[in-house]
C-alpha cells in the first residue's frame, strides 16, 4: 500500500489550493503525438518528464512541479520566447507572475530548461531555488530591464534566498 | 505581547542599525546614515506620555537587561506598570514619519547595484553588492562623531552574505566560494584571502568562535577556527559592542558535516528543508511542515553534536501554505525571527507571532548589540519599519501563532 508522507498530505494540498487562488490565466494546450507540447515561437518542443511530475514517486533527488504538464510548458514557452538563456548554466531559466506563482513542491518560484544536447530534441524542466541553480547577473538584470521581476524578487534571487 | 513599533518612509533598499545611527542604502545607490536620537525625538514629540519607554525600547536596550534592570523590575509592581504601558503603547502607537534628505548626511555611492547585504562590524560598514565587497571606514580617531571614508572596493565577485566576528570578515559568494579576511593588518584595510575554504556558500552563521557554513538551504559543514588572544584591539563602537578579547588566527583547521553532528539526534538529514542556528542550537524546518531546535554540544577536546531532544517550535498551520520555507532567518535573545514570502514571524516563549504582512527586502536583528538587542528592522519597498521586541520572558503558553493584523490566534498541543 502508498502510504502518503506527511508532506503529501499537509503541505502538497495547501500549496496546491494557493495555485487555484493565484489568478495565471494558463492557456489551453494539448500533447502533440509525439509526446511533446509545442512548438514555440523558436520552434522548439516541451516535454514533461515523468521523475519531475507532481505525480512523480519520491525520488529526493528530483525537484517535483506543483504545475500541470500543460502549465509547465507555459513557464517553458515564456522562457523560450523571452530569451531567458543563461550561458553560465547552458540553459533557460523561467519565472511565472514575477515570482508570485509557486512552481515545486518545495516552493520554488523558480525553474531551469537544460539546453537538450541535439537542436532537434524537446526540452524538459524542473524547479529550481535560486541558492542552488544560480541564474547569472545578465540574466537576472534582464527580468529586471524587462519588468519580468521587481526589485525585491532581483535581490532575492541574486542572493540565493527564493 | 505585541511589539512596539513605529515607520520610516524611504525609498531604500538595505537598513542597519549601529552606533547611534541608522545607515541605509537608497534606492539610488547612495549610502547615508541619520542619527537615532533625532528619529526617536520626533516619535517622543507624537507620543510624549510614552517618552521613556521608548527611549529603552528603542535606544537604550541595555538599561532593560542590566544589573540595576534586574534589582527594578524584581519589583513586582514595577514589572506589572511597565508591562501595562507595553501593552497601551503597542496599541496606541501608529507612528510614520517621511526621511528625506535633511534627515540624513550622504557617504558616497555605491559603484555597483544591488547591494546583497550589509555588515557593521568594528566601526567599519560593509557592503556586499553583486560585482563585489565594499569597505567605508567610519572613524579616524574618536569613536563619538562620524567621519565616515569613500566607498573602497576590497573583493571582486558576488557577494550574497556577509558576517563579522573576532578580527574576520566572512563572505558568502555562493558558487564562487565561502571567503574571509581581516583589517588587523598594516595597511588597515581589509585583506581577503583570495583561495575559497569551501567551493559554495550560501550564508553563513557564528557558532562561538567557529563559522557554519550553509551550502544549500538544508545542508551545511561546520567549520572549527583557531583562535589567539588579541594583542591590539580594533575600535569597537562604544554604543554597540563588545570589545573582543580573541581573534581568529586559523580558519577552519577542522571541519564536521551535517551528517556527522546528527549522529546522536532524532533528525534525518534528508527531512530537513531549511535550517539556521544560533551560537548555541540549530533551528529544523523539516519536510513533514514541523519546526524544531535542537541543542549543540561542545565536549571539550570530544566531537561535538547535537542532542537527542527536540524542542517544538510553532508552525504556522493557518491554512496558507505559503510560510512553508524561510528566505531568511535571524537570531534575537530567546528566539528567532523568520521572513517568509510574505510574511515575518517572530518565535519566541513557544509563541509564532506574525510580525509583518507583506513582502520584505530584507530583515536585520542585533542580538549582539549593547543597546539595540531587541530591535528587528524590515526593509520594504519604500518604507522601514523599526521594531522593538517585548524585554522579559512572557509565561509559558501552549505552541500558539498570533496574527496581530487579523486579531487570531491558533494553538497546537
Amino acid at each position: 500500500m502508498n502510504i502518503p508522507n506527511a508532506y503529501d498530505q499537509w503541505v502538497y494540498p495547501k500549496l496546491s489550493r494557493i495555485q487555484k487562488t493565484m489568478k495565471y490565466k494558463f492557456p489551453k494546450v494539448k500533447l502533440n503525438e509525439d509526446g511533446n507540447f509545442g512548438p514555440t515561437e523558436n520552434d522548439n518542443y516541451y516535454n514533461p518528464v515523468f521523475y519531475h511530475n507532481k505525480t512523480a514517486k519520491k525520488n529526493t533527488n528530483k525537484t517535483k512541479w506543483v504545475l500541470k504538464k500543460n502549465e509547465q510548458y507555459e513557464v517553458f514557452r515564456l522562457s523560450d520566447e523571452g530569451k531567458w538563456t543563461c550561458k553560465e548554466n547552458q540553459g533557460l531559466f523561467g519565472i511565472l507572475e514575477k515570482g508570485n506563482i509557486i512552481l515545486g513542491k518545495g516552493e520554488e518560484r523558480l525553474s531551469f530548461f537544460p539546453k537538450p544536447t541535439n537542436k532537434n530534441d524537446a526540452w524538459h524542466g524542473f524547479p529550481v531555488h535560486s541558492g542552488e541553480y544560480e541564474p547569472s547577473n545578465k540574466t537576472v538584470n534582464k527580468w529586471f530591464e524587462n519588468d519580468v521581476i521587481d526589485n525585491r524578487m532581483r535581490i532575492k534571487i541574486l542572493k540565493g534566498a527564493i | 505581547m505585541k511589539t512596539l513599533k513605529f515607520t520610516l518612509e524611504v525609498d531604500a533598499i538595505e537598513s542597519y542599525i549601529y552606533s547611534g545611527h541608522l545607515f541605509l542604502i537608497l534606492l539610488n545607490g547612495q549610502v547615508t546614515y541619520s542619527p537615532l536620537s533625532q528619529i526617536i525625538y520626533k516619535l517622543v514629540n507624537e507620543y510624549p506620555k510614552f517618552e521613556n519607554l521608548i527611549r529603552v525600547s528603542f535606544h537604550r536596550n541595555d538599561y532593560l537587561s542590566n544589573r540595576q534592570a534586574e534589582v527594578f523590575f524584581g519589583i513586582g509592581e514595577m514589572k506589572k506598570s511597565f508591562i501595562q504601558l507595553w501593552e497601551e503603547a503597542s496599541e496606541e502607537m501608529e507612528f510614520k514619519i517621511i526621511l528625506d534628505e535633511n534627515d540624513y548626511t550622504v557617504i558616497d555611492e555605491v559603484p555597483t547595484m544591488p547591494v546583497l547585504d550589509l555588515k557593521m562590524y568594528a566601526m567599519r560598514l560593509y557592503i556586499g553588492s553583486r560585482e563585489g565587497l565594499y569597505e567605508v571606514k567610519l572613524n579616524s580617531d574618536d569613536r563619538y562623531t562620524l567621519k565616515p571614508t569613500k566607498v573602497k572596493k576590497r573583493f571582486d565577485a558576488k557577494v550574497t552574505c556577509l558576517n563579522a566576528k573576532f578580527g574576520e570578515i566572512i563572505i558568502s559568494s555562493n558558487s564562487n566560494g565561502l571567503f574571509h579576511g581581516t583589517f588587523l593588518n598594516s595597511s588597515n584595510n581589509l585583506i581577503v584571502n583570495e583561495e575559497s575554504v569551501s567551493k559554495k556558500s550560501i550564508r553563513t552563521g557564528w557558532s562561538g568562535y567557529d563559522v557554519i557554513n550553509y551550502d544549500k538551504q538544508n545542508d551545511f559543514d561546520y567549520y572549527v577556527n583557531e583562535t589567539e588572544k588579541i594583542e591590539e584591539k580594533p575600535t569597537y563602537s562604544k554604543f554597540d559592542e563588545n570589545s573582543e578579547r580573541r581573534r581568529i588566527t586559523d580558519f577552519g583547521s577542522f571541519k564536521y558535516d551535517l551528517s556527522s553532528l546528527l549522529s546522536y539526534s532524532l533528525i534525518e538529514k534528508e527531512q530537513i528543508n531549511y535550517c539556521f542556528n544560533s551560537s548555541t542550537s540549530g533551528f529544523f524546518f523539516m519536510k513533514d511542515g514541523s519546526f524544531v531546535n535542537i541543542n549543540l554540544k561542545k565536549p571539550k577536546d570530544k566531537q561535538m553534536y547535537f542532542v537527542s531532544k527536540n524542542n517544538a517550535l510553532p508552525i504556522l498551520k493557518n491554512g496558507r501554505a505559503k510560510f512553508l520555507k524561510p528566505l531568511s532567518t535571524s537570531i534575537v535573545p530567546e528566539g528567532c525571527v523568520v521572513e517568509y514570502f510574505d510574511k515575518v514571524v517572530l518565535y519566541q516563549n513557544s509563541k509564532a507571532k506574525i510580525i509583518e504582512t507583506s513582502p520584505s527586502i530584507n530583515v536585520r536583528t542585533y542580538p549582539s548589540s549593547k543597546r539595540y538587542r531587541n530591535l528587528i528592522s524590515v526593509t520594504k519597498e519604500s518604507e522601514i519599519t523599526i521594531h522593538s521586541i517585548f524585554p522579559f520572558k512572557e509565561d509559558n503558553f501552549p505552541l500558539t501563532v498570533v496574527d496581530f493584523e487579523n486579531n487570531t490566534a491558533f494553538e497546537f498541543a
